[in-house]
């Protein structure tokens, strides 16, 4: 009889443990959901961006250093980049007099997407730099999960977060904003 | 009006199986003998209540009924009739409405096979449970987890139709029911160890009753985890049938500890042995697809078919969690009745292999369900995430899976009680030739490599002692020699054998390449030519194709697809597959599609042996329905066991109370 | 299929002579060091789609998965060791991105329980068969009565040729 109630035992301790663990789990699970989300980037020094645009000028993220940027990932044939795009437009003419806050292009993937992307903005308008990433290392390095993702690089050059999905003007303005009387303030 | 006639049939279900809990229950402590006749009503009434419920929920469904929040979210005027059909197990809550109509079959169809029976007290607490298990699903269905939740149609909606991947594969129409069949058919042997337990009759009786049961459950499990492994090769695009993903994992852990019962049971029949263990094992297994449902449907696990609803976790969560602490505290009750009379005389004999077959299946199960739940277990403790990918469960299981196929060539051949070498050496030796034919075989037509190698020996080792078997059986007694446990077995062994094979030969030779190709052109790979011949797009209600048509040898032309679904406005690739006994040529048509250059991005995989999964599933089933008919009756002093040496003779004989 | 015990013993000679044989001839995959493109793949299939829970980049198709795989394929190329790639790549993207748990810390338990739990389960099995054996001794054995009445039980229907039908 000792032998059945051991087992019996040595079953239920661990299940129960097991049960407890999952239930914390439970009750506690809280999913990030929404636009500004964390990221491995944050606080750490902006990787380094470099390359050639779509015009064949060469791009350098460093020499943007001094301003806010917002570094974007985008592809051409994904929804949500297509609806941002005019915000996008939107938020780089209101900052082109100042030039405190600019916008760079990301994008990656195979030859054929260079050639799409100089139609897509031939089109829809738009003229910062769109750097092309050909070896895809730089999108790694910017940690990007899903197109399309904005990365905001602070003047200082470091990451001050990042935006999964599409963005409005309104949207980054107020981020940053908000950034700059946090940063002002202390 | 559906949610109306819906909600009713829920209702209704809820509280017969309320009612007949309780009534049941009472008159069976209070010993009155009347119980048996209420059973049957109210079994009737909860059928009706959830058929109404599921007839309702289909009948919204076909009607494109948007007034129903779930048909709205998974229903579209788009989906064709098929899809719309099946779009009923695409979400949580319809699910659970198959699953209390499963339930609700199952308890009919008990009551009905032992109609003579009912007033037996066993029986009563087994369908008591029964009725417990449906109540609990028919009370989520009318509170957290309601499925007709109304809703308010904006003019001209329209609905997104089922998640894309769901409706492209008529396939989506067997494989939910078959695993439902098979998951919630545990529930009966659940139901019998526990009313065994309660009634402390913990002898080989109610083991006859249930061991058919568990094989039909098992039978419907297997077939079911085949075809999902057949369903996400056909449709999602990787050319994969399994992933260790923890949905599937969840199918696979009932799997694993049902396979061990329905092993060792054998020893319990013949010898007395194992009780604890047994019973241990249904519980078990009724606790895994408890706790395999909460892991999947409430949102801790990420997966790709997890669709998570939150507030249903805990619930099932607690129900599990009764599950177990009642089958522990049973079992611990009646420990001393549970003691086993017999023991095994030498490792090596029939029931030695069946222990040696239960440690391992309960190891392959351990590590499967450690490596699904770690992940949680480290993010609670440690506030880190983790992952634990298909390379732990591979490395982890592939060593059990060489020892379980060993066991399985050499298990068949040894008689009950104790072996001798001289034994052993004159029944292996023709399997042991059939080990050498297979492997010689594979090396001639270049298999390389320790694994798969020491895969296709075993193959051909086990799958010579299962011939063995049903060869010695039919020569014997014609076709009847293929029905039985032992020889429906052995045609279940030769679908393990077949399956184990296909998974060693298309995991290790595996070639996957993208050509970019113009009309016209041809690329080579791994022996087979394919030629792009040129895209077309087709226009379907639903959806928007574009239709590649590649050619393939000489074989014929194969159309991979992009489908454009307008609901969710999802691209989805649809794949083409050449298959064959030899080898599968897998397309898939790749984004960006075709520009005005026309040239395609061709992805072609080549796996050799896919199709032998898909054979071994079939033999399996097959092997299950063979198993399920009586074979041939033993009388209870047949000899069963080696000739008798002389050595101590005490085990008592033990005669099958009843044979069902 | 009765075979003399000299032939039988012969046939399992050569059986096995032929299994090793064939094992030495092909149990043995090509060893040479990886090819790059070998490399890669290995690689591809150790880290999640990042975008589609799951899968591996190896499998998926999404566009991130695959510019993984290019950005993995470009630094291979360009020497730098899987160890380092892994690091790079866990970093940026988090832990939860590798597929193969670590096999140190907390996270090597993952590896460890399984083997520990098994010799356990195993000892048991050894020490419960031990004791049966043991128990066994103890009993006494039967008596010739008992042996003589299954005898006569058995001699009623006896066809001992094959008794492996269970």
């Amino acid at each position: 009889m000792g032998s059945a109630r051991k087992a019996s035992l040595a079953a239920a301790v661990p299940l129960v443990i097991l049960l407890a663990l999952l239930s914390w789990k439970v009750v506690n699970r809280d999913e990030v959901e929404g636009a500004f989300a964390p990221s491995t980037l944050d606080g750490k020094r902006a990787p380094t961006l470099e390359g050639t645009t779509l015009d064949g000028a060469m791009y350098s993220l460093d020499n943007d250093r001094g301003s806010w940027v917002v570094v974007n990932f985008f592809a051409t044939w994904c929804p949500p980049c297509v609806l941002e795009h005019p915000e996008l437009i939107k938020f780089a003419q209101r900052h082109l007099a100042t030039g405190d806050r600019r916008v760079v292009s990301v994008i990656f993937g195979g030859p054929q997407e260079a050639a799409l992307a100089r139609t897509f903005f031939d089109r829809n308008g738009g003229s910062w730099p769109v750097v092309i990433d050909p070896t895809g290392i730089v999108a790694v390095d910017y940690a990007v999960a899903k197109v399309p993702e904005s990365i905001l690089v602070a003047p200082s050059g470091f990451v001050y977060g990042k935006i999964r999905g599409g963005v409005t003007a309104d949207a980054l303005d107020a981020i940053i904003s908000e950034a700059e009387t946090m940063t002002g303030g202390s | 009006m559906n949610v109306a006639i819906g909600t009713g049939g829920i209702v209704l279900a809820f509280v017969a199986a309320l009612c007949a809990t309780v009534t049941i229950a009472y008159s069976l402590v209070r010993r009155r003998p009347h119980r048996a006749r209420l059973m049957v009503p109210y079994a009737a009434l909860v059928l009706v209540g959830s058929v109404v419920a599921f007839g309702a929920m289909e009948r919204a469904f076909i009607q494109r009924d948007f007034t129903i929040a779930f048909v709205a979210e998974n229903g579209s005027h788009r989906t064709p009739l098929l899809f719309e059909t099946t779009a009923i197990w695409s979400g949580l809550v319809g699910s659970l409405l198959l699953w209390g109509l499963v339930l609700a079959g199952y308890l009919v169809v008990l009551l009905w096979r032992f109609r003579d029976r009912l007033s037996d007290p066993l029986m009563g607490w087994a369908v008591v449970v029964m009725f417990a298990v449906s109540t609990f699903f028919f009370g989520l269905m009318l509170g957290p987890a309601s499925p007709f939740v109304r809703f308010a149609p904006p003019l001209g909606f329209e609905g997104d139709g089922p998640n894309p991947l769901l409706q492209n594969h008529p396939l989506m129409a067997v494989h939910p029911p078959m695993l439902y069949l098979g998951y919630v058919g545990f529930t009966v042997p659940f139901a019998f160890a526990i009313g065994a337990l309660i009634t402390g009759r913990v002898g080989e009786g109610w083991l006859v009753a249930t061991r058919r049961w568990t094989l039909f459950a098992w039978g419907f499990l297997t077939a079911g985890i085949v075809l999902g492994a057949w369903w996400s090769y056909e449709v999602l695009g990787w050319a994969g049938y399994w992933a260790w993903d923890p949905v599937e994992n969840a199918s696979f852990l009932p799997w694993l500890t049902g396979t061990a019962y329905l092993h060792s049971v054998m020893i319990q029949e013949r010898r007395g042995m194992l009780r604890v263990w047994n019973i241990a094992l249904l519980c078990a297994t009724f606790a895994l697809t408890i706790l395999g449902t909460f892991l999947t449907r409430s949102g801790v696990i990420e997966s790709v078919h997890a669709f998570s609803e939150g507030s249903i976790g805990p619930i099932l969560l607690g129900f599990f969690a009764a599950v177990v602490l009642l089958s522990v505290g049973l079992i611990g009750w009646r420990g001393d009745r549970l003691r086993s009379p017999g023991s095994i005389d030498s490792p090596l004999s029939r029931e030695g292999a069946f222990l040696l077959n239960n440690v391992l299946f309960a190891a392959f199960a351990f590590v499967v369900l450690l490596g699904t739940v770690f992940p949680l277990v480290v993010e609670a403790l440690r506030d880190r995430r983790v992952s634990v990918g298909p390379q732990y469960f591979n490395r982890m299981t592939t060593p059990i899976g060489f020892v379980l196929l060993f066991l399985m060539a050499i298990a068949p051949v040894l008689p009950w009680r104790k072996a001798s070498a001289e034994l052993l050496s004159q029944r292996l030796l023709w399997p042991a030739w059939a080990a050498v034919a297979a492997a010689s075989t594979a090396a001639l037509l270049g298999a390389r490599g320790l694994e798969p190698m020491l895969a296709f020996t075993l193959g051909g080792f086990a799958a010579g002692a299962a011939l063995r078997q049903v060869i010695l059986a039919t020569r014997r007694q014609g076709l009847r020699g293929l029905l039985g446990r032992a020889n429906g077995g052995m045609i279940v062994h030769l679908g393990v054998v077949f399956i184990a094979v296909g998974l060693a030969a298309s995991g290790s030779y595996l070639r996957d390449d993208e050509f970019s190709l113009a009309e016209g052109e041809s690329a080579s790979m791994a022996g087979h030519t394919v030629t792009y011949l040129g895209l077309s797009v087709v226009e379907h209600p639903e959806k928007q194709s574009y239709v590649a048509a590649v050619q393939v040898d000489d074989v014929g032309v194969y159309r991979p697809s992009v489908n454009l679904f307008r609901g969710a406005g999802q691209s989805v690739g649809e794949p083409s597959v050449r298959t064959s006994w030899k080898d599968d040529v897998y397309l898939t048509l790749e984004q960006p599609l075709p520009g005005v250059d026309g040239v395609a991005v061709i992805r072609v995989i080549v796996q050799p042996m896919v199709s032998w999964l898909w054979v071994g599933g079939l033999l399996m089933a097959l092997g299950t329905l063979l198993a399920a008919f009586p074979g041939r009756r033993r009388r209870a002093v047949d000899a069963v066991s080696a000739p008798i040496v002389a050595r101590k003779d005490r085990d008592r004989a033990h005669v099958p109370a009843e044979v069902s | 299929m009765v075979l003399s015990r000299l032939v039988r013993q012969v046939l399992w000679i050569l059986a096995v002579a032929a299994l090793v044989a064939i094992f030495a001839l092909a149990g043995r995959g090509d060893s040479l060091l990886p090819t790059n493109e070998e490399r890669v793949e290995a690689l591809a299939e150790q880290f999640a789609c990042p975008e589609c829970s799951g899968q591996s980049v190896a499998q998926s198709n999404a566009a991130v998965a695959q510019n993984i795989e290019r950005a993995v394929t470009e630094l291979v190329n360009g020497g730098a060791s899987d160890e380092q790639i892994r690091a790079r790549i866990t970093d940026r993207f988090g832990e939860q991105v590798s597929l193969v748990p670590a096999s140190s810390g907390v996270v090597g338990l993952v590896w460890v329980i399984p083997v520990v739990v098994g010799l356990v389960a195993l000892a048991a099995i050894a020490a419960v068969l031990l004791r049966w054996r043991r128990d066994v001794g103890a009993q006494g054995k039967a008596s010739p009565a008992d042996r003589a009445l299954v005898e006569a039980f058995l001699a009623e229907r006896i066809e001992l040729t094959e008794t492996d039908q269970p």
